[in-house]
């Protein structure tokens, strides 16, 4: 017998034991509450509110162009790659099937997020929108686009939202990397982007 | 050595042991502000605890969904029994890459197999990524906590370690500075290794896909430069469906360290296009804990740590004194399901305050567990010889109240029902305590006298 | 005195921990007397010893039969059993009656089933308050600070009721003392720093006194002050409550 057969051999016995004495067996006795979003009041200002402590700097802007200007602005010279195209920013599909290891001297990278959760400044970013996988953590700081109109105020209403049929990855990213690993002292910027700008159009 | 020896390493050092247990109350406190600022807080974690209850009644059909579902996307999904086939299965994938290098995440479930050792034995050069595991590791040392492994050590301490491996600035020990050495270091190696292992911390019946959470983006800086990536888990660590991800990571990372989330929640279902994804399930005892009526709601931990953040005991004794992976009040109630003996002292090691169940996400009646753990240690026989007879000479002379009374008047009854009694050698309460006084007559005197 | 609702003696059984019986017999007496002071009937069974827990958390639960029938037998007629002791009481609750004899720690009997109100008692102190875990947690005598609910106490509005009395904290507000029952003796250094700890948090509050719903849990925080020659005192609520003086 395979470890696969012995293990689920011994697991089987579960779905018949009454002497387990739980009650909860079914799916259908588990549904997820409708959890309060009053605490949050306006999810766009909760969102910045919540980005804020995370030490994200949250831009609000028109359109795609004050966003180019603003990285130009500050990484004009460094490497820069947008996972969409706008004008002024460079190639956005080449860097996007290059091997990842080629992306490590990238300072900036911007990609546009699917929907962003105001009770804890999470951007969902699925595969498609990264390019390709280590371009959100492989930069050295990162912007993402959010539509105001797509910020929900809970995790229920973002995973509601979120389609994942096709997706092979997806993350939600919150704030830049951090550790406080060293005697709970807080490091911004550890493994992944030293920084994160989020545009909110 | 037990628990109550192991303490003293830290506890002899007063000024140390403040300092420990100020750093992670400190840890309670931020979970705390974190938790109240959910009003429905308790209705969450009522939600998270019954999702898990149901993941261990049917955690049969939801393995085999799992992974019906994890093939289907084309991950490959490996069974292993014990820690010894799990480090096995992991090799074999390397040995079959020729993987010289591999950068490895925080996973608690490697570290209970002894994987890195094991590997390193067939010459692969084995790198945690996580900066607590790293630190650690280069000190040769444990982990002391689940979550932030290198909690027991100070600044300088980690200064000095990182000077000696790595030529930092002898004397700078400022966590920015030594962070940023880090960070170099490990961007070598995340750009030169053959493959990336991760823990895991849900996996997904419903898609067949699997979360990890970082603060640090380790996890992914590995899995997605590697053209290999492995995924450890245990069992337990599946949940049905995706939407219940929403109130897993709501709770997590607020219990755990009073963060909102952790800036990464990276859910991968599918291989990289021209990469090879492993995972491997992991039993080592689960599936047969898992039918103790008793004990089997402790394998619906998410590995938080808030537990431990709140336990007056672990904040004062340190991980290292649990002598186990998982160390505090959730180690306390698995270890014993792997050997009663050798873990007969950690359930004695807990005052029984409940406070850790009040805290803990999915609401593992943690501090009843102790207890019914205490009874089997006893059933047993694994209770200290003196203890016991101290114990049963305790319970004869309170069962026998002519006893008990006859005793009282000379003096001996309290003598043999307290607790420093107990303990046949020199009084261990007299070390930092005065003795209480012995009143003139005892409440059943004068009630006899006045009524 | 204090009010009592009732208009017939309620009869009541008294349930004396062992230690108290043996070492405090002051909060005994004073449970007695106050209890009797709000119109209750007292019954006390001159055979029990102890409720079974200090050989129940060290694991031989398995050998406590004899005792566990003889506390079911001796009490089993009463409505109401009470107990200046929350661990004791948990015990009983949950190890012992099997649910078939009701048993209630003394503030929360005075609390829910007195509904008392007021008072005739005056401690002009500054009262650091313990709130012994058992007690907390096991009988939601207040609600603890972990959770996220209001908050409640059976305690503070009885100590409120006692003329001059001043309520003090500790910074960690119920973080166990650290008795523990045995475990004060097996893990004696974890134990005794513990002591150590919620004494100085009490000194920092510079309280004269501290009180508690459980014993056991004084006699580990006095054997600490002692120690350092502290002029800090403990005294069990039920003595506080019954009219006591400094």
């Amino acid at each position: 017998m395979s470890s696969r057969e012995e293990i689920l051999g011994r697991l089987v016995s579960l779905k018949s034991d009454t002497t387990i004495g739980l009650s909860i067996r079914k799916m259908s006795d588990i549904s997820i509450p409708t959890f309060d979003t009053d605490h949050i009041g306006d999810p766009i200002e909760k969102f910045k509110e919540v980005l804020d402590e995370l030490h994200t700097e949250v831009l609000e802007v028109n359109n795609l162009q004050d966003i180019a200007a603003f990285v130009l602005d500050k990484y004009s010279g460094k490497r820069i790659v947008s996972a969409i195209a706008i004008e002024g920013l460079g190639d956005s599909e080449t860097w996007k099937t290059l091997d990842p290891h080629d992306l490590q001297d990238v300072e900036f990278a911007l990609f546009e997020g699917t929907l962003g959760v105001a009770e804890n400044g999470a951007i969902w970013l699925s595969e498609a929108q990264m390019g390709q996988r280590v371009a959100p953590f492989i930069c050295q700081r990162l912007g993402i686009i959010v539509k105001k109109e797509n910020v929900v105020p809970l995790m229920h209403h973002a995973y509601k939202a979120l389609e994942i049929t096709d997706m092979g990855f997806g993350t939600f990213i919150s704030g830049p990397s951090k550790t406080a690993d060293i005697e709970q002292s807080l490091v911004i910027g550890a493994h992944g982007s030293r920084e994160l700008f989020v545009f909110l159009v | 050595m037990k628990h109550a020896e192991l303490a003293k390493k830290l506890t002899n050092d007063t000024a140390r042991t403040d300092w420990h247990n100020n750093s992670i109350w400190w840890q309670r406190e931020k979970r705390d502000k974190a938790a109240f600022g959910i009003p429905d807080w308790e209705l969450l974690r009522s939600t998270g605890s019954a999702i898990k209850d149901h993941v261990l009644d049917n955690l049969y059909d939801l393995l085999l969904e799992f992974e019906k579902n994890a093939i289907l996307n084309g991950i490959k999904v490996h069974w292993a029994e014990d820690i010894v086939e799990h480090n096995e299965i992991v090799h074999s994938i390397l040995a079959m890459h020729k993987v010289k290098k591999l950068v490895k995440s925080k996973s608690m479930l490697t570290e209970e197999c002894g994987l890195n050792p094991y590997l390193e034995k067939y010459g692969i050069e084995v790198i945690d990524t996580d900066l607590g595991e790293r630190i650690i590791q280069l000190r040769h040392e444990h982990p002391s906590h689940i979550v932030a492994p290198a909690i027991h050590l100070k600044r300088e301490e980690i200064s000095d370690t990182f000077h000696e491996c790595w030529g930092t600035e002898k004397g700078n020990s400022d966590p920015q500075y030594l962070t940023e050495a880090a960070r170099q270091s490990l961007r070598q190696d995340f750009m030169t290794a053959d493959a990336a292992l991760t823990g895991v911390n849900f996996a997904i019946a419903e898609t067949g896909e699997y979360v990890v959470c970082t603060n640090e983006g380790n996890a992914d800086m590995g899995a997605h430069l590697a053209p290999v990536q492995i995924a450890c888990m245990g069992l337990e660590k599946i949940i049905a469906k995706r939407e219940q991800m929403s109130v897993m990571l709501r709770l997590l990372a607020r219990s755990s360290t009073g963060q909102p989330i952790t800036a990464y929640s990276s859910h991968f279902k599918k291989p990289r296009k021209g990469q090879e994804l492993h995972i491997v399930l992991v039993d080592n005892g689960r599936s047969t804990h898992i039918h103790k009526p008793k004990f089997r709601a402790s394998l619906k931990c998410i590995r938080c740590g808030a537990c431990m953040n709140t336990c007056p005991v672990y904040r004062r004794s340190g991980g290292h004194s649990y002598h186990v992976t998982v160390p505090g009040p959730i180690g306390a109630i698995l270890a014993p399901n792997k050997d009663l003996k050798e873990y007969s002292d950690l359930p004695f090691a807990s005052t029984l305050c409940g406070a850790c169940s009040n805290v803990c996400p999915v609401k593992i009646n943690i501090h009843e567990q102790l207890y019914d753990w205490r009874q089997e240690i006893g059933m047993a026989g694994h209770v200290e010889t003196s203890k016991k007879i101290g114990i049963k000479a305790m319970n004869f002379v309170l069962s026998h109240p002519k006893v008990y009374d006859i005793g009282s008047k000379i003096g001996k009854t309290a003598i043999s029902i307290l607790p420093f009694a107990v303990n046949n050698s020199l009084n261990p309460w007299y070390k930092s305590r005065e003795m209480p006084e012995f009143p003139k007559e005892s409440f059943k005197d004068w009630y006899k006298k006045n009524r | 005195m204090g009010t009592n609702i009732y208009s017939t003696p309620l009869k009541v059984a008294l349930f004396i921990p062992c230690y108290v019986d043996q070492l405090y017999p002051e909060t005994g007496i004073a449970t007695l007397q106050l209890l009797e002071k709000l119109g209750c009937e007292i019954h006390y069974q001159q055979n029990q010893t102890c409720c079974g827990q200090p050989m129940a958390n060290s694991g031989f639960q398995h050998l406590t039969k004899d005792l566990d029938q003889q506390n079911q037998s001796y009490f089993e007629d009463f409505e109401y059993v009470i107990c200046p002791s929350g661990s004791c009481t948990l015990h009983l609750k949950e190890h012992v009656f099997e649910g078939k004899t009701k048993v209630y720690e003394l503030c929360e009997f005075l609390t829910d089933v007195l509904k008392m109100e007021s008072l005739e008692a005056k401690f002009p102190f500054k009262v650091g308050l313990h709130q012994s875990c058992h007690g907390l947690r096991g009988l939601q005598l207040a609600k603890s600070s972990e959770l996220v609910s209001d908050r409640f106490s059976k305690i503070e509005p009885l100590l409120n009721m006692v003329e001059g009395l001043v309520i003090s904290y500790p910074a960690k507000i119920d973080e166990c003392c650290g008795f523990g029952g045995t475990f004060c003796v097996s893990e004696e250094a974890v134990s005794a720093k513990m002591g150590q700890d919620k004494a100085a948090e009490f000194e920092a509050e510079n309280v004269d006194v501290i009180t508690s719903a459980d014993m056991s849990c004084l006699m580990h925080i006095d054997g600490v002050l002692k120690r350092k020659k502290s002029k800090i005192k403990v005294m069990h609520i039920a003595e506080i409550l019954n009219g006591a003086v400094l």
